[in-house]
């Protein structure tokens, strides 16, 4: 204990000159900072003070080495851990002594100064160490290496040198990329790993400089070799936890599914839906791995896709179109590799290939990499017959063929005018049919059909009408009708139109549905009549309803549901029945026969998708999907059957 | 090792890089004589000192300090050596008093009295700071701290560095001297051959990375009918340090 309190005291007599006074004019700051509007929390200069003191401390432990001053130490009978510990208590002393006299100096400075709040956080406490770890090593390094760099010379050290450095560079990015892309694609909502992270340079450090200085003494040379086989250890290990856990929390296999968050088509015999999911990875939040689930088989297969960069499928399920989510950093790199782009197209077959992109879409390039959204390309629709696509890319609508390469190049949405895609899609004879919204200068919206040839690129506006509060736009399978909802906003009655696009452009009719209903939805059922629910804008308790129109919108059937305040349509599980859930006051699905008006069954405890977050195409095995309240996804077979869990798999 | 041994090495080898200092030396030290260590600018004493007192680890070989592995035992076989190495170490901005409470706390046998007064005996006011002490009186203060635990063994490198001829004198006459008759064990390394002659009872030269020369000096001059520094010169003229 003497011998520690011996070389605590050295460091003491040294600094403390210097460190007090410091610390009191930093205990001036805060009540300068407020006479001048510029407010400066206490604990923020707090924080840089001890950065202050950790920093001195550590330097002066290194620079002891740079002078030569070690084997003041090292001669004298003072064991390594005396000494280190000295070092450490002395740091802590001065430490506490910069506090009081910070804080006495604001107390008498300010008039809100207040002793008795406990002003110490941990983050005081993390500037203190790691300021002291980082400067002593750093220092031990520079004198280590300082003396020893001028006495090297010579051809060899000028190729080798560069290279090692280069290869330690390449390795660090390396390293570091694989990090970053952990933390943005898993841990975005938790600083865990950032802290672990700096933690584990900071131990290490604090390790590098301890062993360096047991086992290097006086000898620079050696005390440079240890630091440098410390960090490279560390470096090592860290690298193989990084990649493992890169590999393990970005790429879980089906048995790692914990909940189903959402569902999107699937093709018609049910082998490729679409599920995003949550995964025991990660920190629950940010990775949303998306599977490709067999419904028929019960099993499920990753699809390495960006979240933020679809998956898009065809109106029948059977293309998908998705970006490979691919390390952030290394992205230009892997694309150079993969065929120019990350966005792949897998077709009904199965097979796999690279997207054709329009010719001048910059694809990855750019600073929005890294952002939430993703890069330049904003949606991509493939054709049912798995060769066109339209790629809606900063301002463009760009078409492009597998086998004929891009086809036709339009601007779409720019300043003049401004589009906001609201449905689209492929229509039996090839064309591409679009409803977009619009705001002109005054502001005023409007709603427009467009056809668009895909392979002249031809823009030809059906019709357009003006469109406030506007709801969902859905198309039927042809694109010949379409519904337009509006009325989203609590206390307003909406309203349902039905246009009829199917002749030519001055023969648009539309029609207004019957019902004055509150949140209306709408939507086309197999054998081509439409369902509006809604809540009952006639009286209290504004319970669900659930009407029937034939094609052209005639009023065919008014079916009392039994769902209360919180229903809502689902979706038309089998032909002509259609699902309507209940949120309270627990969740159930009622099916119903749209035809007959009779509720055929309840299935307690489980949801139907709601047709305000996506349509499945009606009667589709996408359509028959339920969940639970707790995420587990299930399939109703047929109409009598039980349903069956799909998602989590269960042992088998 | 026989027991008269304070100081044993073996085979020692130190490489920095691929620069070979010392190959392969062996030197034995008996208790209570004085061992003067000779060598030209670079050849290695410095690095054999460091060795000597587990400072640095040697790249191959051993040194036993009182029969034991200094490397391995260094704070506690220090306690019964002291070090004064070719410039002061102590840090700068600490004033005298400051270090010899340092050493104090170091040494159980520190003795105070002879320290304060060797001090004032060679003009060292112990407020001072050890930065504006000349280069002699930093020496001088160093050696009279390394004394002041009565050391069983001193190893002294390059110690009249930077004296004056009148410190230099003092310094061999009455220090090695008074040292010697108490039966302390001193290594040390110099330039002042003259110096050396006359308290050294033995004499090792380093050259060319090896230990050239290891004889007591009385029989050295004897043999050779030179004086020490006619015999460094024969020794040190030849080639250079192995690479």
């Amino acid at each position: 204990m003497k011998k520690i309190l011996a070389v605590a005291l050295l460091d003491w007599r040294r600094l403390a000159f210097g460190l007090v006074p410091a610390a009191l004019i930093a205990g001036l700051i805060p009540s300068l900072s407020d006479g001048i509007g510029e407010p400066i929390q206490v604990g923020s200069v707090l924080v840089a003070l001890f950065v202050l003191v950790g920093a001195a401390c550590g330097g002066y432990f290194g620079t002891d080495f740079a002078e030569g001053r070690s084997s003041f130490f090292f001669a004298r009978p003072l064991p390594t851990r005396a000494l280190i510990t000295g070092r450490a208590t002395a740091l802590l002393a001065l430490a506490g002594v910069a506090f009081l006299a910070f804080m006495a100096s604001n107390w008498i400075s300010s008039t809100e100064a207040n002793w008795t709040a406990w002003i110490l956080e941990k983050r005081h406490a993390y500037a203190l160490v790691i300021a002291w770890s980082v400067s002593l090593f750093v220092s031990l390094g520079i004198a280590a290496r300082a003396r020893d760099s001028r006495g090297r010379s010579g051809m060899r050290d000028a190729l080798v040198i560069p290279l090692r450095l280069s290869a330690s560079i390449v390795a660090f990015f390396l390293m570091f990329g694989l990090f970053a892309d952990l933390v943005l694609r898993a841990y975005a909502e938790s600083f865990r790993p950032i802290e672990l992270f700096l933690w584990s340079w900071a131990i290490a450090s604090v390790v590098a400089s301890f062993v360096a200085i047991a086992w290097g003494r006086t000898e620079r040379l050696r005390i440079a070799r240890l630091q440098s086989l410390v960090m490279g250890v560390h470096f090592v290990l860290v690298s193989l936890v990084v990649a493992s856990a890169w590999s393990y929390v970005l790429h879980p296999g089906p048995e790692a599914i914990e909940k189903v968050v959402a569902w999107g088509s699937a093709s018609a015999d049910g082998r490729t839906a679409l599920v995003a999911t949550v995964v025991n990875r990660g920190d629950g939040k940010t990775p949303v791995p998306i599977f490709v689930l067999d419904i028929v088989a019960g099993r499920a297969v990753r699809l390495n896709a960006d979240k933020h960069d679809g998956p898009w499928a065809s109106a029948d399920g059977s293309t998908v179109v998705w970006s490979e989510a691919t390390p952030f950093f290394f992205r230009p790199l892997w694309r150079r590799l993969g065929g120019e782009t990350t966005f792949r197209v897998r077709s009904a077959s199965g097979e796999i290939r690279p997207l054709p992109m329009p010719n001048r879409a910059p694809d990855y390039r750019t600073a929005r990499d890294l952002s939430r959204y993703g890069g330049v390309i904003n949606w991509v629709l493939p054709a049912p017959d798995g060769d066109s696509f339209a790629i809606l890319w900063d301002r463009h609508l760009t078409f492009t063929s597998r086998t004929r390469g891009e086809l036709s190049d339009t601007p779409f949405g720019g300043s003049d005018r401004p589009y906001v895609r609201r449905t689209a899609l492929f229509r039996p004879s090839g064309d591409f049919r679009i409803a977009v919204g619009r705001r002109d200068a005054a502001g005023a919206q409007s709603l427009e059909f467009v056809d668009i040839e895909p392979r002249s690129g031809a823009l030809k506006v059906l019709f357009s009408m003006k469109a406030e509060n506007l709801g969902l736009v859905l198309f039927d399978s042809t694109g010949d009708r379409a519904l337009v909802t509006s009325g989203y906003q609590p206390g307003r009655v909406g309203s349902i139109l039905l246009v009829d696009l199917s002749g030519s452009p001055g023969e648009v009719k539309t029609t207004t549905l019957p019902g004055e209903v509150f949140f209306p939805t709408a939507r086309f059922i197999t054998d081509g009549r439409i369902v509006v629910s809604g809540r009952s804008a006639l009286a209290a308790p504004y319970e669900t309803s659930l009407t029937v129109l034939s094609p052209d919108g005639k009023p065919v059937l008014s079916i009392p549901t039994p769902l209360g305040y919180s229903g809502y349509m689902g979706a038309e599980m089998f032909p002509g029945v259609v699902a309507m859930t209940s949120g309270a006051p627990e969740v159930a699905t009622t099916l119903v026969d749209t035809t007959t008006g009779k509720v055929l069954r309840q299935i307690p405890g489980l949801r139907s998708q709601n047709a305000l977050m996506g349509s499945p195409p009606p009667g589709s095995a996408t359509a028959r999907l339920l969940q639970s309240v707790d995420g587990k996804l299930y399939e109703l077979p047929s109409l009598d059957a039980p349903p069956r869990l799909l998602l989590p798999l269960t042992r088998r | 090792m026989t027991d008269e041994s304070v100081v044993r090495v073996e085979n020692l080898s130190v490489r920095y890089d691929r620069n070979l200092v010392l190959d392969q030396v062996s030197i034995n030290v008996a208790r209570g004589s004085v061992f003067a260590l000779l060598g030209r600018n670079g050849a290695g004493k410095s690095s054999l000192m460091r060795c000597l007192l587990g400072l640095q680890k040697p790249t191959s070989g051993h040194v036993l300090l009182f029969g034991e592995d200094v490397w391995r035992h260094r704070a506690r076989l220090v306690s019964r050596a002291a070090y004064v190495p070719e410039n002061s170490d102590a840090p700068g901005r600490l004033r005298v008093r400051d270090v010899v409470a340092f050493h104090e706390s170091m040494y159980p046998a520190w003795d105070r009295a002879a320290v304060q007064a060797r001090l004032a005996r060679v003009g060292v006011p112990d407020s001072a700071s050890m930065s504006s002490l000349s280069k002699g009186q930093r020496a001088l203060c160093t050696l009279a701290l390394a004394l002041g635990s009565r050391p069983e063994l001193l190893v002294l490198d390059d110690p009249t560095l930077g004296l004056d001829v009148v410190a230099r004198n003092d310094f061999f006459s009455d220090f090695i001297g008074e040292l010697a008759e108490r039966g302390t064990t001193v290594i040390l390394t110099t330039h002042d051959l003259a110096g050396v002659e006359g308290i050294a009872d033995r004499v090792g030269i380093l050259q060319g990375s090896h230990l050239a020369l290891d004889e007591e000096v009385e029989r050295l001059k004897v043999e050779r009918g030179q004086s020490l520094e006619q015999i460094f010169t024969d020794i040190t003229r030849g080639p250079g340090r192995q690479s």
